[in-house]
């Protein structure tokens, strides 16, 4: 009889335990912050009052800070947030080219060396560095009690998640390591789930928080940009000097000239004497 | 062919209103085009720095005529077409070009023109004038019909000339279609 009672209580609280796994409660963060990436070790800057001096038209490199947990946001998916960014500032006059720095190419806490490597490598003058920082809480409601009919944790959705998202795009003269501008981007995604889709479900939802973040940030960025621009001319917070222009011609020269008029020349020869 | 005979008459419209034009109205201008200039994609193909300049690539344009003779024609009426395409293209692939004029890439499409109308003295120019890209390419050899300041573009050479091989495939396909029975 004692021996009955104590598999049925060793079998109720492993039954337990493994519901209690089966749960997926608890926070999910990650982060990528600019200071950590270019201040690592708790460097403090170092304040020099200098006056950056910008070459335009300017090439500019974005790249996401590399960080902890990173890989939760794939290297696919960071290239066409990046991309998203990259479209909205093509075709300013004043910007020549910006490239995609991909993650792989920063080093986590790498300081202003590694930036300046990856500034050399990409031939850009200027970075902007997007920063990021995610948190996702989950919960169960009432409705997980059904959770308990099996059937349940397929169909009621009885898992919520609370995704806050916060992007914030850095802007570095390289040269200088001064801060140009700044622009943040946040968004907020609630939602529920059947326990079994609740990975998922929660996975879409970091994925649509950065979109949601990096879309809220391009407006600002912007206008954070034109601010920059005239304060560059107001308060010359900036020193701005112009690259000599890239001038192209489409001429032939003489050997191409004169291989053409040899070659009519020969032609005109050949129709002649075919009468 | 009426559409022939209406695409050169634009050559010849846009290609007056490209050279009497101010040149800074008409060239590729980068920013201006990125600003809605767009007729820049076909006027900057067609106008030039200099009146050497202009000379130079027309002679050019004349002797590629007189080794093809009449079949260079539809080569001709293709270029209204093949400007955009090669502003575009400088567009994408050389960013750090601001500004641009001249007629030689448009050329380079008539290179393979005569490659394929203009007989065997045609093939062998071409061949010659493909080399000589090359050699351009590598050496950065400038063009002394332009004037001071101004790097040649061999890259409008280039890519004029892949249009080129485009739109002999494209010819061949409609050589073939009219050829066969329906």
């Amino acid at each position: 009889m004692r021996n009955k009672a104590l598999i049925a209580i060793l079998l109720a609280s492993s039954l337990l335990a493994g519901c209690a796994m089966w749960w997926e409660r608890g926070n999910h963060a990650q982060r990528g912050m600019v200071v950590d990436y270019l201040y690592p070790k708790n460097q403090q800057p170092e304040l020099k009052p200098t006056v950056p001096e910008l070459s335009l038209p300017l090439r500019v490199g974005i790249a996401f800070v590399p960080g902890d947990r990173y890989a939760d946001l794939p290297e696919v998916e960071r290239d066409r947030l990046l991309r998203r960014v990259k479209d909205a500032f093509t075709n300013r006059p004043y910007i020549s080219a910006i490239e995609v720095i991909p993650t792989a190419y920063l080093r986590p806490k790498g300081g202003f060396e590694n930036l300046e490597q990856a500034a050399r490598m990409f031939n850009v003058d200027v970075v902007t560095l997007i920063s990021y920082d995610q948190v996702q809480f989950s919960d169960s409601n009432r409705l997980s009690l059904l959770y308990w009919t099996i059937v349940g944790a397929y169909v009621i959705n009885g898992s919520q998640y609370d995704v806050s998202t916060l992007v914030d795009a850095t802007v570095f003269d390289v040269k200088s390591r001064n801060m140009l501008f700044r622009a943040p981007g946040t968004s907020q995604i609630k939602g529920s789930s059947a326990l079994v889709k609740l990975s998922e479900a929660s996975r879409e939802a970091r994925t649509e928080g950065y979109q949601q973040a990096i879309d809220e940030m391009i407006p600002r960025l912007d206008a954070q940009l034109e601010a920059f621009r005239t304060r560059v001319k107001e308060q010359k917070v900036a020193k701005i000097v112009h690259k000599p222009e890239y001038r192209g011609g489409g001429s032939m020269d003489l050997a191409a000239l004169g291989l053409f008029g040899l070659a009519a020349t020969f032609a005109l020869a050949r129709r002649q004497r075919a009468g | 062919m009426p559409a022939e005979r209406l695409l050169l008459a634009l050559l010849i419209s846009l290609f007056a209103l490209a050279n009497l034009m101010p040149g800074e109205r008409m060239q590729f201008d980068r920013g201006a085009i990125a600003g809605g200039e767009i007729w820049r994609l076909w006027t900057g193909q067609l106008c030039h720095w200099s009146s050497l300049h202009l000379v130079g690539n027309l002679a050019a344009v004349a002797a590629l005529t007189v080794i093809a003779g009449k079949p260079l024609r539809r080569w001709l009426a293709l270029l209204p077409l093949a400007a955009p395409l090669l502003s575009l293209a400088l567009l994408s692939l050389l960013p750090e070009l601001q500004t641009y004029r001249g007629l030689s890439g448009l050329v380079a499409v008539l290179v393979v023109g005569v490659a394929i109308d203009g007989g065997v003295i045609g093939r062998v120019a071409a061949l010659a004038w493909g080399a000589k890209l090359a050699f351009d390419a590598i050496s950065g050899t400038p063009s002394p019909l332009l004037p001071a300041g101004i790097a040649t573009t061999w890259q409008a050479h280039l890519a004029g000339f892949l249009l080129g091989l485009t739109a002999w495939a494209g010819f061949l396909h409609l050589d073939r279609k009219t050829a066969s029975p329906s």
